[in-house]
Order: structure tokens, then sequence, then C-alpha cells
């Protein structure tokens, strides 16, 4: 009990910490999942026909490209690329508009690898 | 005012304050009630010419001079009544049995009978008044609907007064429907039939109650010959009459002066009120009643102590003139005026020098109390009374104050503050505006504090408090008064008919500047009587505030008790209190915690700014219903002064609650750095929060506590003591962010030798609490609101700990500060430190109960460390 007391002010940091850290965790996969899903929805309603609706998620799915990480960015690519042709331009299918997004994201962002790579390469 | 006018008197009465006033003097209305008699031929009910002039010659010798009538007379009579001095009570008689409301016939009758009957006496300089409607049965009250009859009575008043606008207007009420208000009479008039003199002079005190800042006449009041006797009837009508003027009633009028009375169409032969019977002979009570008739309305008082009035004045030019030329015409045998001029640098010292009689003592300006203390010490009086330079006394002011006083056991009295009427327009707004000058009533004769404006105190009594407490500069010392004489177990009464007229703020400017006055007082009043204010500071009155202004807005709609089947014999009235909840959107607390962050958070969120809106509407709206709500006064009402006092219930809480916030913020970091000041060493968590002490038997519990209060007391520290209801002995209010409760308990040791314990826990004061939430809430709203592109927002919480470890801090060094007190008290009283382990079972015995200090239980076996004594005696701690 005197432990306690005596530092109750740090056990309450620490569990604070905890249950923080629990939590941070817990939203990174709740933002995945959510995505996962919006992109689930999108082909969905593309592939049934909703034009309007697909149009929609399609918006959200664009608003939220440049804060995706690299690995949900690659699941995105991957699960498309089975969908569309990658040699075929078809600018009026929204799934390929989004795979051709997608694509052109993966490659800015090697690109910035890249530079960085070169910078330590260069660097004496 | 005693001795009735021989001379016919041309002019009108007028309400003078509590009282009433006739060419330039106070009219005390004597009256008697006059018939009705038998109709004769033209249907009138005043008898003959030459008989009602032999009666009327007859009330004159008896010392009245009045008549009340319960028909409009016609001019011939009123032109006898002139003619004798008298002045004439006019009731006006229409179908009030009937359920008139119900009836639009019935109303019109009313108002056509009304306005007849005032027409028919225009002008007439014999009519005192005119009665609109007298003793509106209960039941037909109940039936209608008592706001609805209210509202009729109002209108009957106002057409009537349109006819005839320089006369005055009442309604004749009586016990059963005593909870009948009328906003547009003039006076209140009773008609009260009590036998017994303590529920009598009881039931006065419950009328002036009711009657407020309205003169109130006794309208009628009698006893039956036949059935209680003449004897009795002589002893009690003398004390009625002498009961009724030391209760400052503005008049009393015997029923009857004959025992000829006709009624219902039948004459009246079972009962016997009259002073004289059917034959004009007078009986003893006839005497008895002119005995003190003669004397009425000052009786004479127990005795005339000499009273000192202390006027405090700094920079009060501009109406201390007016206030020291109303003292000069006080009518009190034996009194003299003090002028402490509080370092005024206007003209007060000019207006002083025109009133030699006026002893005027000069000092630099050290604020109100330290005025009020200096004209205590040069008082001669045994009575010191107090009024301030804003005001203007009635001219019998000491006369009821001191017979008030000297009729009760209390040791101070205070009365009303009523607004002058040559006072201004934006002063009336300021009067129905929160925040004035009041009364606070326990009872309806007891007052849990008075105004400093109108006040009188035993000068003894003041000297065994010490007079007043020099911190309260601008206000609260009279409040501070009263509490501490409370304290002591004294009482503090009220005199309803002790009055001064209180010159309010004329100026938006000035008021505010009043208000942060008092705010500061209120801080400061909160830190000396904790126990009387909620955790933010806000007054929690224990009675009933009575003042112009309803300190805010009415929801509910009051209660009247009707008793089973609406046949109470005395009807009461529970006035709604004004809604709390409501109130607190108008505070600065409000406008802080939830405007403020509502505001500032649909800046960054705009969908959130309906409800800021909303909280900004809620104010506004609370403010506008206060305003509708005020009782503003016809005389002084413009088309602004509405709108004028929604912006001063708007502004009042915002300048009060800054002022106390700021006082209080200055007072807690002035402790703050004395808290960082201590010189000892730091202790460990463990040795501050429980402290135990050894002592030989010579020391009570009692003792040490009061001891330990001195001393926080003289260091600075907030302390509430327990009221009773606490589980704490002390709770010390160190900072702003943490207070410290104390609890002690006295182990009682064989030969009389005890242990103290004294346990300090430490606790998050009100502020801390709220500051913890709304930090806990603010960060999970951001976190609702940017996690999903954020997650390591919710490493937020991770300051919260933070702000304990602030807080808690605070405590801690709260806790080392009492604790070095309390070693240093036990150190004075010879008490020796022990260790928690030394102070174990089995020392601890059975007897280790909080209130049990000094009963002797059972010693326990262990001796306590006495060995050890004397090694521990310089250091006060045993090793």
């Amino acid at each position: 009990m005197r432990f306690l007391r005596r530092n109750r002010y740090f056990l309450l940091f620490a569990g604070l910490f905890l249950v923080c850290g629990v939590m941070v965790l817990r939203q990174i996969e709740l933002n995945h999942s959510a995505h996962s899903d919006l992109r689930e929805a999108f082909i969905l309603l593309h592939t049934k026909g909703y034009k309007a609706e697909a149009q929609h998620l399609f918006q959200r799915l664009l608003s939220g490209l440049e804060q995706l990480p690299n690995k949900t960015l690659t699941e995105d690519f991957q699960r498309l690329v089975t969908l569309v042709d990658p040699g075929k331009q078809d600018p009026e299918n929204l799934l390929w508009k989004y795979y051709w997004t997608v694509s052109n994201e993966m490659e800015k962002r090697s690109e910035s690898t890249l530079a960085k790579a070169l910078k330590l390469a260069h660097e004496p | 005012m005693n001795a009735p006018s021989a001379s016919p008197s041309t002019s009108r009465a007028a309400v003078d304050g509590k009282f009433f006033r006739l060419n330039g003097e106070k009219f005390f209305f004597k009256g008697v009630t006059y018939g009705p008699f038998a109709p004769d031929a033209q249907g009138e009910t005043f008898g003959r010419k030459a008989q009602v002039a032999a009666d009327f010659a007859s009330i004159r010798a008896l010392g009245a001079n009045g008549v009340r009538v319960y028909y409009p007379p016609p001019r011939w009579f009123l032109d006898l009544a002139l003619e004798h001095g008298l002045k004439v009570l006019i009731d006006i008689p229409w179908p009030k049995h009937l359920c008139f409301l119900d009836s639009a016939e019935a109303q019109e009758t009313a108002r056509e009978t009304v306005r007849q009957a005032v027409a028919g006496a225009k002008g007439h300089p014999a009519v005192f008044a005119f009665s609109v409607v007298n003793e509106i049965p209960a039941e037909i009250v109940r039936w209608s609907g008592a706001r609805r009859v209210e509202v009729f009575i109002d209108e009957l008043i106002d057409l009537a007064r349109a006819e005839e606008p320089s006369a005055l207007f009442t309604f004749t009420s009586y016990p059963p429907t005593e909870f009948l208000r009328s906003s547009s009479a003039d006076f209140i008039c009773f008609n009260v039939y009590l036998h017994r003199p303590k529920e009598f002079e009881a039931y006065l005190a419950r009328l002036q109650m009711l009657a407020d800042t309205k003169p109130l006449l006794l309208g009628e009041f009698g006893m039956d010959s036949l059935r209680e006797g003449e004897a009795h009837k002589c002893e009690f009508l003398s004390w009625q009459i002498e009961l009724g003027a030391r209760a400052g009633l503005a008049g009393t009028v015997v029923f009857s002066f004959t025992d000829e009375w006709f009624r219902g169409g039948l004459p009246v032969e079972d009962w016997a009120f009259g002073l004289t019977t059917r034959e004009r002979q007078p009986k003893e009570s006839y005497f008895a009643v002119q005995r003190q008739y003669q004397l009425s309305p000052f009786f004479p008082l127990p005795r005339s102590p000499k009273v000192s009035v202390v006027v405090a004045s700094y920079n009060g030019g501009r109406t201390l003139r007016a206030c020291l030329e109303s003292l000069r015409h006080l009518k009190y045998p034996s009194y003299e005026v003090i002028l402490v001029d509080d370092g005024s640098t206007d003209d007060t010292r000019t207006i002083a020098q025109a009133f030699p009689e006026v002893r005027t003592i000069r000092q630099e300006n050290l604020g109100l109390s330290v005025a009020r203390n200096t004209g205590i010490a040069a008082a001669t009086g045994e009575i010191v009374a107090f009024t301030d330079s804003d005001c203007r006394a009635d001219e019998d002011w000491l006369r009821y104050l001191v017979g008030d006083l000297l009729n009760s056991e209390c040791v101070g009295i205070g009365g009303h503050n009523l607004l002058p009427p040559d006072d201004s327009l934006v002063a009336a707004a300021v009067l129905v505006s929160p925040g004035g000058p009041a009364h606070v009533m326990l009872t309806d004769r007891e007052a849990e504090h008075i105004p400093g404006c109108n006040m009188a105190f035993y000068k003894s009594v003041l000297e065994e408090i010490g007079g007043f407490d020099p911190v309260f500069r601008k206000a609260g010392d009279d409040v501070d008064v009263c509490w501490r004489l409370q304290q002591r177990g004294h009482r503090i009464g009220f005199s309803p008919a002790g009055f001064v007229w209180h010159y309010r703020r004329s100026t938006i400017q000035a008021y505010l500047k009043q208000q942060a006055g008092y705010g500061e007082a209120e801080a400061l009043l909160a830190r000396k009587h904790p126990e009387y204010f909620n955790g933010v500071g806000n007054g929690i009155w224990r009675g009933r505030i009575y003042s112009s202004s309803r300190h805010g807005v009415v929801l509910q709609r009051s209660i009247i008790y009707h008793g089973t089947f609406g046949s109470a014999f005395f009807q009461t009235l529970y006035s709604a209190a004004p809604s709390f909840p409501l109130m607190l959107c108008t505070s600065l607390e409000y406008h802080i915690l939830v405007t403020l962050p509502v505001a500032l958070l649909s800046w960054l969120f705009p969908f959130l700014w309906p409800l800021a809106a909303t909280c900004v509407l809620l104010s506004l709206a609370v403010c506008i219903a206060a305003a509708v709500q005020a009782e503003l006064s016809v005389a002084k009402r413009r088309f602004w002064s509405r709108p004028l006092v929604a912006l001063l219930f708007l502004l009042q809480p915002l300048e009060r609650g800054w002022a106390r916030y700021r006082l209080r913020f200055a007072r807690s970091t002035a402790r703050r750095d004395f808290t960082a000041s201590t010189p000892s060493p730091a202790m460990a968590l463990e040795e501050t929060e429980e402290l135990s002490f050894w002592s030989k038997g010579d020391v009570e519990r009692y003792r040490f506590l009061a001891g330990l209060t001195t001393r926080l007391e003289r260091r600075g520290f907030d302390i509430r003591l327990d009221s009773g209801w606490s589980n704490f002995d002390l709770e010390i209010s160190g900072t702003f962010w943490s207070r410290l409760r104390l609890i002690t308990v006295t182990e009682e040791l064989e030969l009389g030798r005890r242990n103290f314990h004294c346990r300090l826990r430490g606790q998050w004061s009100l502020a801390a609490k709220l500051l913890f939430l709304a930090s806990a809430a603010i960060e999970l709203l951001v976190i609702a609101l940017i996690a999903p592109l954020k997650p390591w927002i919710w490493m937020l919480p991770l300051t919260l700990p933070f702000v304990a470890l602030l807080v808690g801090e605070q405590s801690h060094r709260l806790r080392e500060s009492v604790a070095d007190e309390l070693t240093a008290l036990a150190r004075e009283l010879k008490l020796v430190r022990i260790t928690h382990r030394q102070a174990q079972p089995p020392a601890r015995s059975a007897s280790a109960k909080p209130d049990n200090t000094s009963r002797p239980t059972t010693p326990a076996k262990t001796p306590g460390p006495e060995c050890q004594l004397k090694e521990s005696a310089e250091t006060g701690v045993v090793p």
C-alpha cells in the first residue's frame, strides 16, 4: 500500500501509457481495416454497376491515399492488379483509375526512397 | 403625530415609506369603523346628519383622526368629517361574495361601482383612501384562482386611480386570503381578529414581512362585549393598540364605534363590538381606547438609552448633506452623531462644518471597517447605530430601531433601506437589479444578516467581538459582524418600521464599481466563513432574501396552503425560489467553463457553432426573463428601464465574479509563496500524513485544536471548522488547487496520559477537480476528432498524470507546512512526537474515538514513551 501511495503518479503514468499504447495500436488496426472495408466496398459497387456510389467511394479513397502506409498501398496494388489489365489503358474504368493512382503514388514514394538512397551513396 | 389635529386638514395623505404623511407631518391613522346603519327612506346607511355630527364629536373626543365606512358616503358626510378633522377610509362594496370572475356582467358591475364611488367623493379633502374590495371569501378566490383575482384587484385600483389620481387606494384582506397581493395598492390593509397577544404580535410581524416596503394598516380589530365581557375587551383593545403601534403599523382601526350595526337587511343585535352602546353611551372600552389613542403611536420605551449614530463616509459629499440633515431631525431623546471622514478628497469636510452638533473625526483612508471602528471607539452611547452617507434616515428611525431592540432578546437590529422618491430613474432600475443591499430573514422577526446602511448594536457586544474586521475595506463588514455574533449565540432582529432612504447608484459605472467591491467582500467572507459559501464562492443564504430584486428568474408557481377544502383560517403563500440552474447560466463560471470553450471549439470545428450560439442566447434569455419579472415601480419606469435591468443582470455576475476571483487568486498566490518559504526540511510523505504525539495528560484535544487553529489563522490559512456534520476537525484551504483535512483522535492511557493522533488528508479543490476533468474532456474530444487520421494522438492522456502531479505537489507542500505547525504547537504544549510504530496497539485502546477526548475510559496497559521523554525534549521527536 505504501508503495502504491508513494509512487501513485508514476504508476498512473505507467498504467495510462499501457492503455494509450494499446489504444494507438488498436486505432492503427481500426484505420487499416476501415480502409480495406472502403476499398472492398468500392470494388463491389463498381462491379455491380453502382456507378455514382462507386464514384463517391473512389473520391474518398483518393482523399486518404497520401496518408496510407506503404504496406496498405501495396495491398491495394496487389488487390487491384487482379481486377484490371495493367497493360491496357482504360480511363473510363474507376478500378483502373484507382489502380493507376495507386501505382503512381507508389512510384512517387519509390522516387523519394531512391533520392534518399542516392544521397546516402554520395555521402563520404 | 400623537395628538390629532384639531383643525380640518384640506390636503390629502400620501405614502411616505412605511407610513403616511399629511401636511408635511407623519400621519398615523387612528380610526374606528362607522356603520352601516339601517337605511333611511332614501336608502342611505349613514343615519341622520345630527346623529353623525354628534358621533363625530365623540370620535374626536376618543382621540381618533379617522373613520372607516363600508359604503361610499354622501358629500354631506364627508363635509362633516372634514369639519371634525376626520379622514375617511371608504370601502366600496360590490358582489365579491359571488363568483365574479365567472361573469363579465359581475365584473362590469364591480368596475362601475368602484368608478362611481370614487367619482362621488372626487376631490374631497376628507377622503383618506379607498378600499376597492373588502374580504373576498377565500373559497371564491380558490375557485377563480388567486392570480386572476389579483389581476382584477389591480385593474379596479388602476381604473379608480385614473378617476382620482391624488387619492390612496388599497384592498382589504384578512388571514384566509393573506396570500393575495396587489402591485397597484398604495398600502396594505388587513382585518385581524386574534385574542392572544403572543399570536397577535407574531402575526403582525408576518404581515409586516408581507407588506415589505409598503405601509401596513390594521383595517379592523375588536372584541364582542357580550361574549368576552367589557373588562376583557378593555384589556384586549389596550394591548392590541399598543402592540400594533410598537409593530410599526401605519394605522389602526377599531371595530366599531357603536353597537348599532345593520347587516344583510337586518339589525345585528347579538353582537356588541362597539365602543359605545346603540344609544351612544360610552362603554368602558371607549375610555380604554381613548387612553391608548392619546399615546399612540409612540408608547413609552422601557428606557431610552443613548444612541451614537456613526456615519462612515469616503467621498460621499454628493449625499452627505441630506444624510446629516435627516439625522439632525431624529425624534429620539438622547443621541449623538459621529461622522468618520475616511480620508475623503471631496467636499466632505466643508459639508461637515455646516453641522456643528456632529462630531467629525478625520482619518486617513483605511477602509469602511476601520472607519466604523473609529466611530465605535468614539461613541459614548450604549447603542451604536450605523448608516451611510448615501442614506437619509426617517425621523422615527431610532425610535423604532431602539424600541424593537429593547423589546427583543437580540443584540443587534436592522431595518429597511428604501429607494427615495427623488432618486433617479437609473437608480430605480438598479434597485431591482441583482446585488443590492438586502436583509436575509430567518423568521419574521429574526434576521440572518442586515445591511450596513441601517443597523444598530449594543456597543458592548461590538467590543466583545473586537468590532468590525479591518480586512473589509469596502463592504462585507456588516455580514461578517452578524455572522460572528450569531456564532457566539447572539441573535439579530429586524425592525420593519425603522427605515432609512438609500440612494442607489445612479450610473452603470458606479453600480458595477459597487458590485466589484461586493465581489471582493464576498471573497473575503468566503475565506473567513467558508461554511456560508459553496465551492465556487457563491453565498448560501440560510434564510429568505428580502429586497426589491427577485435575484433571478422564477419558473415555478407559488404554492398556497388552502387547508382541507379551502377551509384554513390562515392560508399561507409559499413563494417559489428563483431557479438556481438558470441563474448559473449568467455566472462568470458558466461563461468561462462553457461559453468560451464551446466558442473556441466552434471556431476550430464550425459544426459546433449552433451550440456556441445556444450558450450565449441562453444567458441573454435568462437576463431578459429576469428583467421582465423585475418589479419596477410604475412611476419610475421608462421604455429603457427593463432593457437596462437585463443588461445589469448580464454584467453584474461578470463584474462581481471577476472581482471575487481576482482577490482569491491574489490571496492564493500569496499563500503559495508563503508555503514555499517554509524553512523546515521536507518530510517524507508518510511523516506528514499522520503525526502522533504523547502527552502527560495536561493537554486536551480541544485545546490542541484551538491552538492549532490560532496558529494557522495567524499564518494566513483559510480554515473551516467542523460544523457538526463533517468527518474532519478542520479543513485548511492553503492553495488554490488543494486543501487539507485534519482529523484528530485521543487515546487515553493509564495515569491520565494521552496519545494524540493527527491525520492530514490532502484533497483537491473544486478548481483542481474542474481543471482535471476539463483537461480530460478536451483531450478525449481531440482524440475522437483526430485519432482516425493520427493514431498517435491517443498518447495525449499521458499529460494527465502531470496535472495530477502538479496538484499533488501543491497538496504535499501544504501538508508539510501544516505538519510543521503541528510539530511546533506540540513543542509549545510540551507534547512528545512519537513515531507511527510506537503508537500502534496495544497502546491504542477502545476509547480511540474522535469525539471522546476528555471522557475517562479504560486505560491501556502500555505506559507510552515516557522513558524517552528526556532525550527527545529538545527536538520534540522520539527517535
